[in-house]
């Protein structure tokens, strides 16, 4: 079961909810259309930990008591989801497969990547998106980057991902139009990988 | 309320409307949060998926379906004080939809407007795009009435999704091989379907087919919203959009045998202005913005000369201007 909320120790979101929660859509509208573009989070507020700043600010932008939002700090009873349920009213739900938005605070020991919604055939667009916390976000050497989105190709570097996690993503290649989009975030930077992104090296 | 009312959008220049002039009693760019949410949720998945038509809650908007509530919503929920909005009707600026949905956004969002291509970061568009290639980081938003490819083949949605799921076209085709058979040529002149990414059949919205190449690969974003039908979608930069054709029957645009009269344009997709009842008719570019460009710049057509004949023409080749 979920906790109660603490209501002492919640900190503020956004200070200017309209502004905030526009620029930081623009900010992932950005990302996911230019897939490893590095897009920068420009707001200050203090997200409860695990969140960094980027990650918390796109669920206070997009989640709302329209969606179902996982996370594998759910049963540690992490300060973060008592903060996202009461700054986004999002339902918190124990099944990967079932959630609209997911987040990872530790990629080493996260799901795989089947095992959260991947849509279906006549509606794709019912998958998961997933928001995860990564070491460190590069665009200079590492993977390239090839797809919609990007002129010819780009390179990108995330750090603490295992291999387990590219493979993963390789196989889900082959399903296109099925599959999870992803954001990495770190500190109050943000990149994209949608599904029609080509992963190499 | 009437505080604001003189703010107008001069042709050919940003209007100096600041955030003091936003209407007050209505949210920022008139949608409320929750539905702004909802939509960009739902943009950022068509943008992942390109091609493929998401649905969505689609609200009553201050005017009527099939005036561009679609686009508008996108438009709504994407605007901010550092966008430069832009507004075509047909190519034109002046048009009253242009001119009303223009000022509905430096009324409700407090936003700069343009009629430049170039300086625009927002260009919301009915039935063309710019003549002026898009650059990167610019968003075009296209008004769209029926986002369904394969409605007037297949009437069925259920049926129709069916399809898309199964990558299941040949009916397409074999509707395109019919306009052969009958006329000798593919006979869609507007709304011609394309192959988005090789994989989704997309209507890029009642466009002339004229304007089906700038799509391929365009280096900005292409958002598509149908208001009345519930469905967003989207096309990312750099995209491959192919206009569906067969080897022997090539893709082509139309052509005129005759150049813009306002501004000499050989290459620009041309109106047909009637100016008496004995039929007399000039051709100018559907564009105002490039043809404006081009006047300025000194370049000149042939007004003296109307045209007494139809002369629209789609296969004939070189135009030779006066």
């Amino acid at each position: 079961m979920l906790s109660s909320i603490d209501l002492n120790k919640l900190t503020p979101g956004f200070s200017d909810p309209v502004q905030d929660s526009r620029q930081t859509f623009r900010a992932v509208l950005d990302a996911m259309a230019h897939p490893g573009r590095i897009v920068i989070i420009d707001n200050f507020f203090s997200p409860p930990p695990p969140l960094n700043l980027a990650s918390a600010a796109i669920c206070l932008a997009l989640l709302d008591f329209e969606t179902t939002f996982w996370t594998e700090d759910l049963k540690a009873k992490a300060p973060g989801t008592g903060w996202l349920r009461f700054h986004c009213g999002c339902s918190v739900i124990q099944n990967p497969l079932e959630a609209d938005f997911a987040l990872i605070t530790s990629p080493d020991i996260m799901p795989a990547l089947n095992e959260f919604n991947i849509g279906n055939d006549e509606n794709p667009e019912f998958s998961t998106t997933l928001i995860i916390q990564a070491g460190r976000l590069s665009a200079t050497k590492g993977k390239r980057l090839t797809g919609p989105g990007i002129e010819t190709f780009s390179t990108f570097n995330v750090e603490g991902l295992t291999n387990r996690f590219w493979q993963d993503r390789q196989s889900q290649s082959a399903i296109f139009p099925l599959g999870v989009d992803i954001i990495f975030t770190c500190e109050n930077r943000l990149a994209a990988l949608p599904r029609t992104t080509k992963v190499e090296g | 309320m009437n505080r604001q009312s003189n703010i107008q959008s001069k042709a050919g220049t940003k209007n100096s409307c600041i955030d003091s002039c936003i209407m007050e009693g209505y949210n920022y760019a008139y949608l409320d949060e929750q539905t702004k949410r909802m939509i960009r949720r739902t943009i950022l998945k068509a943008v992942a998926i390109p091609g493929h038509q998401v649905p969505f809650g689609s609200r009553e908007m201050p005017l009527p379906y099939g005036w561009g509530t679609g686009g508008m919503q996108i438009t709504a929920s994407l605007i901010g004080s550092k966008d430069i909005l832009k507004v075509i009707d047909q190519g034109a600026d002046d048009t009253t939809n242009a001119v009303s949905i223009r000022r509905f956004f430096s009324r409700t969002a407090g936003v700069l407007t343009t009629t430049r291509t170039q300086e625009a970061t927002l260009i919301q568009t009915r039935h063309r795009i710019p003549e002026t290639h898009l650059i990167k980081d610019q968003i075009i938003i296209y008004q769209v009435p029926i986002p369904e490819p394969l409605r007037f083949i297949e009437p069925r949605d259920k049926e129709v999704r069916r399809m898309h799921a199964l990558k299941e076209y040949g009916i397409m085709y074999v509707k395109l091989y019919e306009d052969i058979a009958r006329h000798g040529r593919i006979a869609k002149a507007f709304d011609y379907p394309v192959l988005v990414n090789g994989r989704y059949i997309m209507s890029p919205s009642p466009i002339p087919k004229f304007d089906n190449p700038k799509m391929n690969r365009m280096p900005a974003l292409q958002l598509f919203g149908a208001g009345r039908e519930k469905r967003i979608y989207a096309v990312p930069p750099y995209t491959e959009v192919k206009s569906l054709d067969f080897d022997d029957y090539p893709f082509e645009v139309e052509r005129w045998p005759l150049c813009c009269a306002l501004c000499g344009s050989d290459s620009s997709y041309l109106d047909e202005i009637i100016l008496d009842d004995k039929g007399s008719k000039l051709f100018v570019c559907s564009d105002t913005d490039h043809c404006n460009k081009r006047v300025d710049k000194g370049y000149r057509g042939n007004q003296e000369k109307p045209v007494q004949e139809a002369k629209t023409c789609i296969r004939t080749g070189e135009r030779k201007c006066a």
